[in-house]
């Protein structure tokens, strides 16, 4: 059967070929970085994001040589969501690899947060996870027919799990996600559709770059200042490798953090 | 399962599996000879360590079989001194070694609680001592370091019955966090593992009728993990740069709910 040795040779070196992929928050850092490695192993991808330049320059600087598509569209907004949905299936198919990555942090002491940034960080982070798991819901589970790979990847923190004074709202963002994660795995596994949670420690991204608590911003300034850091890339191989199994293997939680951070939280 | 990584990032690496005459130790020890380390296998029989090592030296690999109970702490060290002569200095532990037994808290099985807590807990931390120095020494050096071991999700889930192993297990899971604060910072790598249900001999040695028939019944009726898949993440894990610390992992056949 040499055409079945052709498909086999290929799926080597692409093992994402035909897979369908979408990334929330994909303009930088480790939706940018999960995006290309995504697409350098074969799959087409969709970029999501709210700065369309940005999600521009990524998807013409993408490794590989499948389909992409790129589209801006907020997380917190429903409609424009189910808008970006429906363009991605008419341009490259319908999702069977859904990366909700996109998320925003800020700090500071409680006492002194800001109403509109303790809110955008609940609506970002968790309902925007939410908007994104339900809208991709049913392509994942028609996906998942047949014992065919779909995945559902939640990129968390380990703010969920270890505590960060200063980090409160984030952190319980976090935990929420981390939750949710967990409780739809065991809701829609047995479906086929693999929901995993990758916890990423302190990463080189923009995230928390506008953080104006001074003493907050010199926390995470510090966490960063190590002498070989975690980069978005080495967050995306996990995300890839994870994708990349068998479908009836779920790496469904996975904690990756920089080595040298022993102590992950700060307590 | 057809193998996801590619080439020989594993050469140079000197690796020690306990457990590894069946099941994950097996085939992870085979898979880091695939990818290039030296492997030294511990296990107590001696046979069947024999032919995985006679298997991984017949594809070119490099094994030093060494017939160890690794609950007796003397001879896990005396192994260690054998493999630092032959192999050289060890810088990849997969602490894997484990059993489970079930039963009922009111059966007083104490004979399989014992079991259990000196091979899984016990069993572990004779093998930290025997090769700590030397994962300390490779991260000092500026070589990648792996402490790995297997846990499962026993760890963290209740299961009626189970709880002696899972507590055993909830100790590996959380003594890698403790761990990864004393050794993270000289560059050794602390990560665990924990499965859901894989296609082992693990089942085989419980007699509890409930719990032999939760553990059929999901063979049965899922496809359940294979070694090999469990073997292709582990050496994941180890093949990453020396940097980034995958620390915990939870691995489960996608249909499986628990």
């Amino acid at each position: 059967m040499p055409f079945v040795d052709q498909i086999t040779l290929e799926d080597n070196r692409y093992p994402l070929r035909h897979r369908v992929a979408v990334i929330t928050g994909a303009e930088s850092g480790i939706g940018a970085a999960t995006a290309a490695a995504l697409h350098a192993r074969g799959a087409a991808v969709a970029l999501l994001g709210l700065d369309g330049r940005r999600l521009e320059e990524q998807r013409s600087r993408l490794p590989g040589d499948g389909l992409s598509f790129a589209a801006v569209a907020d997380v917190t907004d429903r409609q424009a969501m189910s808008r970006a949905r429906r363009q991605i299936m008419d341009s490259i198919g319908v999702p069977d690899l859904v990366v909700s990555n996109a998320g925003v942090m800020n700090g500071g002491p409680l006492r002194d947060a800001d109403v509109h940034d303790m809110t955008q960080m609940i609506e970002v982070n968790v309902l925007g996870m939410l908007h994104t798991a339900q809208l991709f819901l049913p392509d994942l589970e028609e996906a998942a027919v047949g014992s065919r790979p779909s995945d559902l990847i939640f990129i968390g923190s380990i703010a969920g799990e270890v505590l960060f004074p200063n980090f409160s709202v984030y952190g319980a963002s976090q935990a929420a996600i981390a939750q949710l994660a967990r409780t739809l795995r065991a809701e829609i596994g047995p479906n086929g559709v693999r929901v995993k949670l990758v916890e990423a420690g302190v990463t080189l991204t923009r995230l928390g770059k506008g953080i104006s608590d001074r003493v907050a911003r010199r926390e995470l300034e510090d966490l960063r200042e190590i002498d070989l850091p975690l980069t978005p890339d080495e967050v995306a191989d996990a995300v890839a490798f994870a994708a990349t199994l068998p479908p009836h293997v779920n790496l469904s939680e996975l904690t990756v953090v920089p080595t040298k951070h022993g102590r992950l939280g700060a307590v | 399962m057809s193998t996801l990584i590619a080439g020989t990032p594993l050469a140079g690496r000197v690796a020690v599996v306990t457990g590894a005459s069946s099941g994950i130790g097996e085939a992870t020890a085979e898979r880091f000879a695939e990818l290039g380390a030296k492997v030294a296998l511990l296990a107590r029989r001696k046979d069947r360590l024999e032919d995985v090592a006679e298997r991984i030296t017949s594809k070119g690999g490099i094994a030093l079989a060494l017939p160890t109970d690794v609950t007796d702490r003397a001879a896990v060290r005396a192994a260690a001194e054998r493999i630092s002569v032959e192999l050289g200095n060890v810088d990849l532990v997969f602490a894997n070694a484990g059993v489970q037994l079930i039963s009922e808290i009111g059966d007083l099985k104490t004979e399989d609680w014992d079991a259990q807590i000196d091979l899984n807990i016990k069993g572990v931390m004779n093998t930290i001592q025997a090769f700590v120095g030397s994962l300390e020494a490779a991260g000092t050096d500026g070589r990648p370091a792996d402490l790995i071991t297997t846990s499962s999700i026993a760890a963290t889930r209740v299961l009626e019955k189970f709880q002696v192993y899972s507590g055993t297990k909830a100790y590996i899971s959380h003594i890698t966090r403790l761990l990864r604060t004393e050794l993270g910072r000289k560059n050794v790598r602390v990560s665990t593992v924990e499965p859901g249900m894989v296609n082992t001999e693990l089942p085989d040695h419980v007699t509890d009728p409930d719990a032999s028939k939760l553990m059929a019944d999901l063979i049965h009726q899922i496809d359940v993990l294979q070694s090999a898949d469990v073997a292709e993440t582990v050496s994941f894990v180890a093949a990453l740069p020396k940097h980034v610390n995958l620390t915990e992992l939870t691995i489960l056949p996608t249909a499986q709910i628990i």
